[in-house]
């Protein structure tokens, strides 16, 4: 315990030293071969009907290296749902739960086409892309960009380049078998044989959009989901917007009520001075397997001084559905090292 | 504190003075003559990451508070060094790393000089035999 | 005199000489076995002091090496490749030396081997030394050397890293050196031992003194030698073992301590024993001539009685005998044969006294064997009476069973013969009526005057109440005749599984003339199970039990009978009570009930065995009889019988 909390000043001075002195540098290490980064997560939740509770969400390291055109490695290694304190239970550090979140190697087999073998994140929502805390606005995730969906891939991935200025490409992705080091606590699907593409319009510093579809069966169970949806982001000197729009059919009868899941959402930030901003979402989503939608409200504050370091406070109120987007005061750290 | 001090008078000082020409340059015997300002952009964004020639791209830029940087920053990207920042973050998560950093315009151009498939920029056209420009970046006088 | 003397002084002297020899053999055998457990503890001490100085060297040494390949890997070192322009290497040089506190410098090269940073000033340009040239190799320790650069005048110890990732040329050198002072400034202080460096190539000793480093060139056997000369001066070493640091330098540290300070232990170990023996050997001398006289002293008091003895003339003198030893024996023989003596003397005046006694004796002796004879007497008339009664009684049983028997047939034969002649007469009663109806006028009137003189209607009803008591006397005929048979068992005296209230039962009806009318009669069966035993001798029992009960009730009264099981002990048991509210058993009387011949009725009235007999059956059966009463209250008896004779 003393060594994570030590771990963690460490890390949290360092960073803030590291930010203060240069904005962009990662720390060790040859940096034209490899490059070492991580970043931390530490979320305070205070949602209702619930013990409010301190953890650190995500601790996690990654390095990538760069070799040559066919080797390049990249491997993120994460320590999740590590509670720190829960009222009514007081301090305790009894829970350590790992996982190697991504592990590949890209090729370049072309100058426009790279293959990606190995485990990384599916390509389906921009936010399951760039979903770690200090890349994101909020403490808590929208539905719409996790729920429904294989979010990681254990396979193959070919990108091609169609145009490296606008960002304008096609992938497509495989995954034959089941997932490696799939996380066991999570409440998320486990899956077997998934493939998908998606076709990025634009992925430039200002604009976003990405049509994804993706067609995944389920383990153990003869469930298979047929997920397609748009994604999209735009960047303005004094407000950013995005959202998006995904819906999944799932063949799982008899035990379904409707035969998709189908959600969005729509999230405005707009910075204000002293460096912060005021984050709006509103999302909608509807299961397959009950009748009851919910709908997510949520506004918040962001205090982001370095672009490696935000401090978010928001509120989530949510009507109908007791499991997911809980209503509740939700506060967190994000930090990148 | 400090820093913002030097910044500020740095920024002053160059408010008088007029905007500078960036000349963006690379060794003298690299297989390419020019660049075009997409492909500049691209390459300090990490989006090209190799020559024609299937070479690795090494782009190298002056520290974070250098005032050339943050009106190269403005003219290719349309925005401040500071605000590319959380551009490198999302990079830095899909595991790809900024470029690396001189502390002044002479060791740029001394790594460059020496570094093969290094590119960088400079306010002053260099008149050394190693170093060629790709690209002349004219700023509103 | 001269005799004792030589004795205790030949004792004394005997004993001093053994016991000083034994402590001198002692001490020369502690001394040599001690000598050289010391000698291999020093040596052993040495070797361990040696490896725990050079186990420091290196982990010093070590630390270093590890500080300097995270230097390497700090970002700013890539400047080597713009030779250090903006000096950020040169800071992070002056700020290392100052964080660590670094005795010695810091020093970059670039890959032309120019010096482009350094953390002291003034030194930029020089050429990287030869001896710090690394040859393909990543990490380097170059020990103890002069080098003219940078002007070091002592000699340093360097460590050379290369800057840059393995398997690529050369970015650049990054050198720490340290002063070889301030290295072996490390080692330990102790004023007994000295360290050196020991090299093998070529065979030297670099000496560490207050005055620097003394070279000491040595043979290749130098080691192997048991003392060490060095500096005219001889000592015990040993050496660490070696271990190599880098590819030029094998750390070997030798500790030795000089040849008297070694020694010291066994001199220290001679002194204390020489000392011991001489405080042994003094009092051990005072105890032998002590224990001496004391050994002694048994045989002068023995003879000094005896001289007493000689004078004397009296007989009854004896020896007080002290201890377990030879002298003691003597003195015990010497004692038995006054003993023996005085004895005979006296021998026979005892013997006229025992005659006396047994005389006195005899006549005890034979009125208590009579005693003895007239109580087996008793016993044997007892047995032959209990005998008696027992054959009595089987021959009453077999006489019972054989007239039961005889009369059983003939009462069959009336009991059958009954229904028959009833109807008969039921016929013959009909047709005299049929006649009656049928003959007229005179012969009619005969018959009507015979009817008359015959007494007909008398007859006929008369009839009918005849024939039925016929029934019932050959009914009840035939019950005596069940109950004797049951009573008397014909196959008596072997074990028969049988159902006890059925023999209780028998033996109630052959006593019910006795009680009938008089005594109210209650029955309580709850064990209904058959119970393993001699069935014929229980009923005696019964028989015995009920009689006494239906004679303890004079006029009238109530006799209880029941039966139950009962769990004791983990056995189950068959318990019969009777009880009855008669006269009862004055508590004198009823410890003696049980004995045989004894009894309350008037002479001939009774022979006192019945209950003794009953007793006996029960034992026989591993079962209990008792008795409980109060006078004039009324008495039970309680039979506890096993369920099964075999496994009981």
């Amino acid at each position: 315990m003393l060594l994570i909390r030590h771990l963690i000043i460490g890390l949290l001075f360092f960073t803030y030293a590291h930010t203060a002195y240069a904005a962009e540098e990662a720390l060790f290490f040859n940096k034209n071969k490899w490059n070492v980064s991580g970043y931390l997560k530490l979320e305070f939740a205070a949602a209702n009907n619930q013990p409010t509770a301190i953890e650190i969400d995500d601790l996690s390291l990654f390095i990538s290296g760069n070799i040559n055109r066919w080797i390049n490695p990249f491997i993120e290694a994460e320590l999740y749902q590590i509670p720190l304190w829960q009222s009514g239970e007081g301090l305790q550090f009894n829970d350590i739960n790992f996982i190697i979140e991504r592990l590949y190697n890209d090729s370049k087999l072309t100058d426009a086409t790279t293959l990606r073998l190995g485990k990384f994140l599916a390509p389906v929502s921009r936010w399951n892309l760039l979903h770690a805390a200090p890349l994101v606005w909020t403490t808590s995730r929208p539905l719409t960009t996790k729920y429904s969906f294989a979010n990681y891939i254990s396979g193959i991935h070919i990108r091609h380049e169609l145009d490296v200025f606008s960002g304008h490409a096609l992938e497509f992705y495989w995954q034959p078998y089941e997932d490696f080091y799939p996380k066991p606590r999570s409440k998320s699907r486990h899956y077997q044989s998934i493939y998908g593409a998606s076709w990025i319009l634009q992925d430039d510093l200002d604009r976003y959009l990405s049509f994804n579809i993706q067609h995944a069966n389920v383990k153990h169970s003869n469930e298979s989901r047929t997920t397609i949806g748009i994604n999209g982001m735009l960047h303005h000197e004094y407000f950013e917007l995005e959202s998006e729009l995904l819906s999944t059919w799932v063949n799982n009868q008899p035990n379904n009520i409707n035969a998709q899941d189908w959600g969005g959402y729509l999230q405005l930030s707009v910075p204000i001075p002293f460096d912060l901003n005021i984050i709006s979402r509103y999302e909608h989503f509807e299961f397959s397997h009950q009748s009851q939608a919910v709908d997510t409200f949520l506004n918040g504050l962001v205090y982001r001084p370095y672009s490696k370091l935000s401090l978010k406070l928001e509120w989530q109120q949510s009507w109908g559905s007791l499991q997911e987007n809980k209503t509740g005061l939700y506060a967190s750290v994000a930090v990148m090292f | 504190m400090k820093l913002n001090i030097l910044i500020l008078c740095t920024s002053l000082i160059l408010s008088f003075n007029s905007w500078a020409d960036i000349y963006i340059v690379t060794q003298k015997n690299a297989p390419i003559e020019h660049i075009s300002q997409q492909d500049l952009t691209a390459i300090y964004l990490k989006k090209k990451v190799y020559w024609d020639n299937s070479e690795l791209i090494l782009p190298i830029n002056l520290s974070a508070q250098s005032p050339l940087r943050e009106q190269l920053s403005q003219i290719i990207f349309k925005r401040s060094t500071r605000a590319m920042g959380s551009y490198w973050d999302k990079m830095s998560f899909k595991g790809i790393s900024p470029p690396l950093i001189q502390a002044s315009e002479q060791a740029a151009l001394l790594f460059i000089q020496r570094i093969p498939n290094s590119i960088g920029y400079t306010s002053t056209k260099p008149d050394n035999s190693l170093l060629k420009v790709l690209l002349k970046l004219e700023t509103p006088k | 005199m001269k005799r004792h003397h030589s004795l205790v002084v030949r004792l004394a002297g005997l004993s001093t000489l053994i016991i000083m020899l034994t402590v001198l053999v002692l001490s020369a055998v502690v001394y040599y076995g001690f000598q050289t457990k010391i000698k291999q503890q020093v040596q052993q001490n040495l070797s361990a002091i040696a490896q725990a100085e050079a186990n420091k060297i290196a982990s010093i040494i070590e630390f270093e090496r590890v500080n300097l390949f995270s230097w390497r890997t700090s970002a700013v070192m890539m400047d080597t490749i713009v030779d250090d322009l903006d000096k950020r290497i040169q800071t992070q040089l002056i700020n290392l030396k100052k964080n660590y506190q670094l005795a010695g410098d810091l020093y970059v090269f670039n890959q032309q081997e120019k010096l482009i940073a350094s953390s002291t000033p003034n030194l930029l340009g020089q050429g990287l030394p030869e001896n710090w040239q690394l040859k393909n190799q990543d990490y380097q320790f170059i020990p103890a050397h002069n080098i003219k650069f940078a002007n070091h005048a002592e000699p340093i110890a360097a460590f050379v890293i290369n800057l840059a990732q393995t398997g690529k040329p050369q970015q650049g050198t990054l050198v720490l050196t340290q002063p070889w002072q301030e290295l072996w400034q490390h080692l330990n202080k102790n004023t007994d031992y000295q360290f050196a460096f020991y090299h093998h190539n070529p065979h030297h000793l670099d000496l560490i003194t207050e005055q620097g480093i003394v070279h000491q060139v040595v043979t290749k056997e130098f080691t192997q030698q048991k003392t060490w000369s060095v500096n005219q001066q001889t000592y015990l070493g040993a050496l660490s073992k070696s271990q190599a640091i880098g590819e030029q330098f094998v750390l070997q540290i030798a500790a030795f301590i000089s040849e008297n300070k070694a020694n010291e232990p066994q001199i220290e170990l001679l002194k204390q024993l020489n000392i011991a023996a001489c405080l042994v050997i003094l009092p051990i001398m005072l105890i032998a001539i002590a224990l001496s006289h004391r050994f002694i002293a048994p045989i002068k008091t023995l003879t000094n009685t005896i001289h007493q003895i000689e004078i004397s003339n009296d007989l009854s003198l004896s020896l007080t005998v002290k201890g377990k030893d030879e002298v003691a024996d003597l003195a015990n023989a010497f004692n038995r044969m006054m003993g023996n003596l005085s004895q005979s003397f006296y021998e026979h005046e005892s013997i006229s006294k025992e005659v006396e006694y047994l005389n006195q004796n005899l006549e005890h002796k034979v009125k208590a064997r009579t005693h003895e004879l007239a109580t087996a007497l008793d016993q044997l008339k007892t047995t032959q009476l209990q005998l008696v009664q027992s054959e009595k009684m089987t021959s009453l049983g077999q006489l019972v069973a054989g007239v039961a028997h005889e009369i059983n047939n003939p009462i069959g034969a009336i009991y059958a013969n009954v229904q028959p002649l009833k109807d008969y007469v039921d016929d013959l009663q009909e047709a005299l009526a049929l006649a009656q109806t049928l003959l007229k006028d005179d012969a009619l009137n005969q018959f009507e005057s015979l009817l008359t003189d015959i007494d007909y209607d008398f007859l006929q009803a008369d009839l009918t109440n005849l024939l039925t008591s016929q029934q019932q006397a050959a009914d009840r005929i035939k019950k005596i005749v069940l109950s004797l048979r049951n009573f008397s068992r014909l196959d008596q005296g072997d074990i028969k599984s049988v159902q006890l209230e059925e023999g209780i039962d028998s033996t109630l009806q052959i006593l019910h003339h006795e009680y009938k009318g008089r005594i109210k009669l209650e029955k309580d069966y709850q064990l209904n199970q058959i119970v393993e035993c001699y069935a014929s001798e229980l009923n005696q029992v019964f028989m015995n039990i009920l009689a006494n009960a239906i004679q303890a009730i004079p006029e009238k009264g109530h006799i209880c009978v029941s039966t139950y099981l009962e769990k004791q002990a983990q056995q189950s048991w068959a318990v019969i009570k009777i009880a009855d509210d008669g006269a009862g058993i004055p508590d004198d009387v009823k410890s003696r009930i049980f004995e045989p011949f004894f009894t309350t009725k008037e002479i001939g009235k009774g022979t006192g065995l019945g209950l003794s007999i009953s007793y006996g059956i029960i034992e026989k059966h591993k079962g209990t009889l008792s008795v409980d009463s109060i006078a004039n209250q009324g008495t039970t008896f309680i039979i506890h019988l096993p369920l099964s004779l075999t496994t009981s």
